[in-house]
């Protein structure tokens, strides 16, 4: 995603989705793709908020749980390391008004940029410092 | 008919029947009232072979609805499961529409990677697609909820029919009855006739015949009645005695006062 050509300044290109009725955004550097609902395999003692590890194209993630719905998982990058988001439903994709908050303007609202950056450390911590592998 | 003389031994049981009529005026039971009895026992044969006989149609008409009612089921039952069949059909168009709009969405975030300039195909095809997707959802989402409805009427209607099917069924149990019912009077009232022949000597036909006499002697007399009045005796006599004459005899002969003594 280093080599990716950075869009203009007033322009944030990536995902629009929403998790119980609050709308956030990702950028196109951390939204990889969107999965449908993969096969998850639990971890016993693991983080509540780590619903467990998938299959995704030869190689196996983390899935963290943002809300109820199950149909379609995120598939995100942070730091070299996938991370797979459920409970989102996926509105819109593509290049928004950037908004100075860090996040973009779609239709002439704000659309706040999920802290990704907070819930990998929070998973960090839950799961006592321990490594996904990285 | 009474210039038509009967043979003798009816004339003997006519006699006797008129001379038991004119002696038991009082009495409960006369030759008039066999008559009646055998009329009233002749309307009670036929109308138990009409109800034997409506009985039977009831039953063979509601074997027809019971037969209509087995197709109707037999459609009924298969619309609900093609129903279901077209229910799992618009899951799997659900589905699809579901994987296109991630397809979309894939491309746009694909499209939002390259850039606007170098993406901005893939961005425009993303949302062209996923406009269609919605459409396309909206109206399958619309569809299945139809089809709901339908398959609940559908099921509602499998109800109705089935109870169609039990009261067909419950009709025609009773149809049965009031059939076998209405032979059993028949029977019975068969006989009644040959107890009622018993009891009054009388069939039938003897009794119709009596009747129709009796109606015959009745307007003999009351014409009798109205001639005396308007005629002298003797030319009355005169004129009636050839017909009179072997009547008379008729009712005083010794067979006849034998048999009604």
């Amino acid at each position: 995603m280093d080599t990716l050509p950075a869009p203009p300044s007033d322009q944030r290109g990536g995902l629009v989705f929403e998790v119980e009725g609050r709308t956030f955004f990702l950028s196109a550097e951390h939204a990889r793709k969107l999965a449908p609902r993969p096969q998850i395999a639990r971890l016993p003692g693991a983080a509540p908020s780590l619903l467990g590890l998938v299959l995704e194209d030869g190689g196996i993630l983390p899935v963290v749980e943002l809300g109820p719905e199950r149909a379609t998982m995120i598939v995100c990058v942070h730091r070299g390391e996938q991370l797979g988001l459920l409970g989102a439903v996926g509105i819109r994709s593509g290049v928004f008004p950037a908004d100075p908050s860090g996040g973009v303007t779609v239709d002439g609202k704000v659309i706040p940029a999920l802290d990704l950056a907070g819930l990998y450390a929070r998973l960090h911590a839950a799961t006592w410092g321990a490594s996904w592998g990285g | 008919m009474l210039h038509v003389m009967p043979p003798p031994t009816r004339a003997r049981t006519l006699a006797s029947l008129l001379r038991r009529s004119a002696k038991n005026k009082s009495d409960a039971a006369t030759p008039m009232d066999d008559g009646l009895a055998w009329s009233a026992h002749g309307l009670a044969v036929s109308r138990s072979r009409d109800a034997a006989e409506a009985a039977q149609a009831i039953a063979a008409h509601v074997a027809k609805q019971r037969a209509a009612a087995d197709v109707l089921h037999d459609r009924v039952h298969t619309a609900a499961a093609r129903a279901q069949e077209l229910a799992g059909g618009f899951g799997r168009v659900t589905d699809a529409f579901e994987r296109l709009g991630l397809v979309a969405l894939n491309a746009g975030l694909e499209g939002a990677r390259l850039g606007e300039a170098q993406g901005r195909s893939l961005l425009l095809m993303s949302d062209e697609v996923r406009t269609h997707v919605a459409r396309g959802g909206e109206s399958t989402r619309e569809l299945t909820a139809a089809l709901g409805d339908i398959a609940a009427d559908v099921n509602k209607l499998q109800t109705y029919v089935d109870q169609v099917r039990q009261g067909a069924t419950d009709a025609s149990q009773e149809a049965a009855r009031v059939g076998a019912a209405a032979t059993e009077a028949e029977r019975a009232i068969v006989d009644l006739g040959s107890r009622l022949e018993q009891a009054t000597g009388s069939d039938p036909a003897t009794a119709k015949l009596v009747a129709d006499a009796g109606a015959h002697a009745k307007a003999l007399a009351t014409a009798l009645g109205a001639l005396g009045a308007a005629a002298p005796p003797r030319l009355v006599m005169s004129a009636l005695r050839p017909i009179l004459e072997p009547l008379a005899r008729l009712l005083s002969s010794p067979e006849a006062d034998q048999e009604a003594g």
